[in-house]
């Protein structure tokens, strides 16, 4: 018990040295004047930059407008590619009709969608959610397809011993069995959506995170474009900490 | 449902690989498994053995000849009945739930069938689980369990439904030899005081005679069926018995005819690789 505090206690201890070298390599960096990093604004500046900007309502706007465009992005993309991904992956006709489709477009970047997007979609909201869901789309539905081809053939067999039907197959082996892998293309999903949603919105935003490092750069307010960077960092780790939480508590028996 | 026998009859099973052509997997096996009997079926690996099982798990279909159980026939050359509980299979590496716990998966076959309500099949899972000194893990997930504990929850969730047969494909093969001990006690402790017929697999002879009533020995491929022995060993058995004379003697006579077998194996295999 004491044993596993003091090493509890470390582990917090390396995280935090972990974040602080970071920051002391950053400074050195600036202050030795090093390459180029005299252009880089140093972390007193950032920190003076940020604290007026986040309290201002441009950043709150902004970091709302981004967060919520990629929550329904990446929504859309579980709504649609779970349930397309388990079809899929159970069913070899359903499989040999959509995936050489799918194989075709999914080596396309979402960045690449991005006037195609602007073109399709009447507004700027609209397009931009369409490229945050391009991105995202594909690592959920490849997972998804993946944990149903893992199952092992012995739970379907299992299964349809015990009396299980169709429906039921579905629901206690397919999707349960595919869960670990869906939870994988979700985290990854989000991180892909956000990385779509920055180049979406420097494009074609006007306004968001994505869009406020650009204005900043375009300003030469260059604290600012690192404060943007870290909201996104930020706000990312929290989403991925939310979907790793949440995946842990649909498979319990999942070993930590 | 009552433990019925099983009937094999002139199964041939032919199946056609890019590689070799046309393969005879079972050639005219015929085996009469009684009610209530532990039968098991030894020979060389690749003889067919988990073949036939499958055919009459329905997860297989045979080329010719038929299977009944009780009085329901379950394959001839075009019929094949689907996999269901009144032939439950016990699988050779595992066939627990990794997602449900050992209670859920337990409970799954008749809940899913509709004969119980979830409450009533905790119950009576948990009362069974119990008996057989295992309800102190009915919350665990299989993945933390002991491979011998899954063996055993494995076997209690087969046995719940009650199956007219139980078919067993090398269940205890990845053990080491004293979990594996461990499941076959507790196996026989089973089948002393539940009315089940067993048809099981296997190519550990001290297994077959330790279990069996009767042990059947097949023929390298195309798999038929060469002897059967009676296994006059009385039941309960323990594992004291394992160095009678009785058991000895009957081991030494099961050797030598696997053992012609397993030569014959040996010599097709060497022909093949020759090729």
């Amino acid at each position: 018990m004491n044993a596993n505090r003091y090493r509890r206690g470390i582990d917090i201890g390396l995280s935090f040295l972990s974040i602080g070298l970071l920051l002391g390599v950053w400074q050195a960096l600036v202050y030795l004047h090093v390459y180029r990093f005299a252009y880089i604004p140093s972390l007193p500046e950032v920190v003076d930059a940020g604290r007026d900007y986040v309290f201002s309502s441009d950043f709150v706007s902004d970091a709302v407008a981004s967060t919520l465009r990629v929550l329904a992005a990446w929504g859309a993309a579980a709504i649609i590619a779970i349930p397309l991904g388990l079809a899929i992956g159970w069913n070899k006709t359903f499989s040999d009709l959509s995936l050489p489709t799918l194989e075709l477009l999914r080596p396309i970047p979402p960045i690449a969608w991005i006037p195609a997007g602007i073109l399709f979609f009447p507004n700027v909201e609209g397009s931009v959610v369409f490229i945050c869901f391009v991105g995202a789309f594909f690592p959920i539905l490849l997972n998804t397809i993946n944990g149903v081809k893992q199952i092992e053939q012995t739970h379907f067999r299992a299964a349809r011993c015990l009396g299980a039907g169709q429906r039921e197959v579905f629901r206690d082996v397919v999707v349960r069995g595919a869960m670990p892998s869906i939870i994988v293309g979700l985290a990854l999903g989000m991180g892909i959506a956000w990385m779509a949603l920055v180049a979406a919105e420097m494009i074609a935003g006007q306004y968001g995170l994505g869009y406020m490092i650009w204005r900043a750069y375009s300003l030469a307010q260059y604290p600012v474009i690192i404060v943007g960077m870290v909201a996104i960092g930020l706000i990312g780790a929290g989403m991925s900490a939310c979907i790793r939480l949440f995946g842990r508590k649909l498979t319990p028996w999942q070993s930590q | 449902m009552n433990a019925s026998g099983v009937t094999i009859r002139h199964v041939t099973k032919k199946y056609v690989t890019r590689r070799s052509g046309e393969v005879l997997a079972l050639d005219d096996c015929s085996i009469v498994i009684r009610p209530n009997e532990f039968f098991v079926l030894v020979g060389p690996s690749g003889c067919g053995k988990t073949t036939l099982l499958n055919i009459v798990a329905g997860f297989d279909a045979l080329t010719f000849g038929d299977v009944s159980v009780g009085n329901d026939l379950i394959a001839a050359p075009g019929v094949i009945s689907d996999p269901g509980p009144d032939r439950m299979v016990v699988f050779q590496h595992g066939g627990l739930f990794p997602w449900m716990t050992v209670l859920e998966n337990v409970c799954y076959g008749p809940v899913v069938q509709k004969q119980m309500t979830r409450a009533v099949a905790r119950d009576h899972a948990r009362g069974m689980l119990a008996r057989v000194g295992l309800r102190e893990i009915e919350e665990r997930y299989p993945g933390e369990m002991s491979s011998g504990m899954r063996r055993r929850v494995e076997i209690i969730r087969a046995l719940i439904g009650h199956p007219k047969v139980l078919l067993m494909d090398e269940p205890f093969r990845a053990l080491d030899a004293l979990n594996k001990s461990v499941v076959q006690e507790f196996l026989l402790r089973l089948f002393d005081t539940h009315a089940c017929t067993i048809f099981f697999i296997t190519h550990d002879l001290r297994e077959a005679l330790f279990l069996g009533d009767r042990v059947g020995v097949m023929t390298t491929r195309p798999g038929r069926v060469k002897t059967i022995v009676d296994v006059t060993l009385a039941r309960p058995r323990s594992t004291r018995m394992l160095d009678s004379r009785d058991f000895l003697g009957l081991k030494a006579q099961l050797t030598e005819e696997v053992h012609e077998e397993a030569l014959k194996a040996f010599a097709a295999g060497e022909r093949e690789a020759a090729r």
